[in-house]
């Protein structure tokens, strides 16, 4: 075979091999591209609103559990940011609610949780948006849930006049229980069956909210 | 118990044969009766009135013989005594040929949905019946009907098709369907024959805006309870007759918490026992490896052998092992087996090891969707969406509660005066049956942790829930009501 051809055999080879190469390389790695899983987004997790810090205040009755009855919700007082706007009020409540009590009761939703947004409709239906560490990290059992719900019920619908049903999501999506019991696929209304109307001194703590 | 299975869709009748008089056309917000004219035993539809109705143009010469219709860009062209129309180019045949006669254009009623209906849009919707039309893409409103009886009630199925919101309300001893102006494919007799020991009859009535659907029950005695099913048009209706009091009602009117005198005392039949968490769902943790699942199958089934062997009654296990099981299909086993009562065990997780204290929990529901069904002389049945069926019982379950929770209070609560409580349970709120929630103990308490698999622990439990069985009585009429 003359010296020519069997060069020219060769250099035909290598670009056969090198293309291949280059072929099978580029399929791994549009594969590759194409696979990626979806950046994980974060959720839109809720801060506590800013506010200036001469903006006027007001007093709230937060409800938390309490440490010596099962089942009993307590009255503590906060100060929010007095806002025009009802989602905004309701965001200072409920992040101080998750923050959990200054006294000696025990915060009725667990500390991991997270608000990720509240609605409010005209006729007097609040939406909050949680996150699901509110069910997961959930201690269980039937009275620790029932005061979960409605220290959140009742702090939403006590300090906010426009509120009168709370209806809680988890994660955004409608849940059918908190924690296994309690059904979240309806607002629910206030109930204040539960709540002691009298701190440990024996003074009345639920009473008229005043506007400072 | 003899059971009668009796099930007829009315969409499935065929056109009658008896040739009808008139067609219904349902136009815009009219109706308009169209009559026919027969000719040799053949009904035929006047045709040039359906086009005025609709507002086609058309142009025709009977002298010629040719009738043509323009809908948009399509022309239908008639030709007298001809069985075949031409549609822009093309042929369709019909069963009869187009007549002229006495001066009207006259075709087989086949016209309308076999020709007339390629070139309207929307196409006419032409009932099962063949003798109601409707225009404007709307659909009939259909009505369903199936019949269950046994040999204490019967329980009708009104299902109602394309109906959209509707109304139902009581008219003494009938059920009044009110279906408003919605066009509606009327029941045949096979249904509006339909009768049995506590239905005197089924009726369809049309007056000139609306119609409706009336269920007229046999007489005074005859109580009847309608339930809505969620996300269907469909209701049941269970007709029962009340029992005639007997002579052990004057002894039941000793009893605290009974409810009306036309009732009858008898035994239990069945009880449904659930056993909470499960599978997955683990429940809370008791202490090292051991979870609230492990410990309420075992109770429950310590509860179902002192039942079973001391008031002799038949039971249901929701689960009778560790398995995953929704709270959906705990009550619908329950629902299913007709039990007479429900019986859901937990164990409590108290904030703290100080709080202590079984208690007795009980549905609550929305306002306005309790309601006593069984008492007072207001109306004789109520709407119930499916998953609110405890709305129904929840006076029964009441003195269920009551009773339960004074039991345990004497044997695990010390004494002390605890009341049962009201929490919206997922669980209870579908239960057709009186039904009650045990949360025993707390455990972040030691004694309580050690105690929950013990002998003596589970059997203080089987024997408290058998003590609180023994003081309340199921009463016959709500089984029957079911």
């Amino acid at each position: 075979m003359p010296r020519h051809i069997t060069l020219g055999m060769m250099i035909l080879v290598l670009l056969l091999v090198g293309g291949a190469v280059y072929f099978l390389n580029l399929q791994r790695q549009v594969r590759r591209l194409a696979d990626l899983p979806p950046e994980a987004r974060a959720p839109s997790l809720m801060e506590e609103p800013a506010f200036e810090a001469t903006a006027p205040r007001k007093k709230v009755i937060l409800f938390f559990a309490s440490s010596q009855v099962d089942g009993r919700l307590e009255a503590e007082e906060h100060d929010i940011y007095a806002s025009e706007q009802v989602t905004l009020e309701a965001k200072q409540i409920l992040v101080a609610l998750i923050k959990g009590p200054r006294s000696g009761h025990v915060a009725a939703l667990p500390p991991e949780t997270r608000l990720r947004e509240v609605y409010w409709a005209e006729g007097g239906l609040m939406v909050v948006d949680i996150t699901g560490e509110a069910s997961v990290r959930h201690p269980g059992g039937i009275t620790g849930e029932v005061s979960s719900i409605y220290s959140v019920v009742n702090s939403l619908t006590y300090n906010l006049p426009a509120v009168s049903e709370v209806q809680i999501l988890i994660d955004g999506a409608e849940a059918d229980t908190l924690a296994g019991h309690i059904d979240l696929r309806r607002p629910l209304p206030q109930d204040l069956s539960m709540t002691a109307l009298q701190n440990e001194d024996g003074e009345p703590v639920i009473s008229e909210i005043q506007e400072y | 118990m003899v059971c009668l299975l009796l099930a007829f869709g009315l969409t499935s009748l065929g056109p009658t044969d008896a040739a009808p008089e008139e067609v219904l056309i349902f136009h815009q917000e009219r109706r308009v009766g169209l009559p026919l004219v027969s000719i040799e035993g053949r009904s035929y539809v006047p045709i040039l009135d359906v086009l005025h109705l609709l507002d086609l143009a058309y142009s025709e010469s009977g002298s010629a013989g040719y009738l043509r219709i323009f809908a948009g860009k399509d022309v239908v062209e008639l030709t007298r005594n001809r069985a075949r129309v031409r549609l822009n180019r093309s042929f369709i045949g019909l069963a009869a040929p187009v007549l002229f006669h006495q001066g009207r254009w006259l075709t087989p009623r086949g016209f309308v949905p076999d020709v007339l209906n390629r070139v309207v849009r929307p196409a006419i919707r032409v009932s099962p019946s063949g003798n109601r039309w409707l225009t404007g893409g709307r659909d009939f409103v259909r009505i369903n009907l199936s019949a269950r009886t046994t040999d204490e009630a019967s329980r009708l199925v009104v299902s109602l098709v394309n109906a959209g919101e509707i109304r139902v309300r009581g008219e003494g001893r009938r059920i009044v369907f009110l279906l408003g102006a919605s066009p509606v494919d009327p029941p045949g007799a096979e249904v509006t024959s339909y009768r049995d020991e506590w239905v005197k009859g089924i009726s369809f009535e049309e007056t000139a805006g609306s119609s409706r659907l009336v269920v007229s029950l046999a007489d005074e005695s005859v109580r009847a309870r309608l339930t809505r099913l969620t996300g269907q048009n469909a209701y049941l209706v269970d007709a029962y007759r009340l029992t005639t009091p007997d002579p052990t009602a004057a002894q039941e009117r000793q009893q605290p918490f009974r409810r009306t005198s036309r009732t009858r005392v008898s035994g239990w039949r069945r009880i449904t026992i659930d056993p909470g968490h499960g599978g997955a769902d683990r429940g809370v943790l008791v202490r090292e490896g051991l979870y609230e699942k492990d410990v309420t199958l075992s109770i429950a089934r310590k509860v179902r052998w002192v039942l079973e062997s001391r008031l002799g009654v038949e039971t249901v296990l929701t689960r009778d092992q560790d398995r995953t099981l929704s709270l959906e299909d705990r009550a619908r086993e329950a629902n299913r087996s007709r039990s007479d009562l429900f019986l859901s065990i937990h164990l409590g997780n108290g904030t703290s090891p100080r709080s202590s204290g079984t208690h007795v929990y009980l549905a609550k529901l929305p306002a306005g969707e309790v309601r006593a069904l069984d008492r007072g002389e207001g109306a004789a049945f109520e709407l119930l969406r499916w998953d609110r069926a405890q709305a129904a019982v929840l006076h029964r379950s009441f003195p269920l509660a009551q009773i339960l929770q004074a039991v345990t209070n004497e044997r695990f609560n010390g004494g002390e005066p605890l009341s049962f409580r009201h929490a919206p349970l997922r669980l209870l709120s579908p239960l057709a049956m009186p039904a009650v929630l045990l949360e025993l103990g707390n455990v972040k308490q030691d004694e309580f942790r050690e105690s929950v698999l013990t002998e003596p622990f589970q059997n203080g439990v089987a024997v408290a829930v058998l003590a609180a069985l023994q003081q309340f009585r199921p009463i016959d009429e709500a089984a029957m009501a079911r």
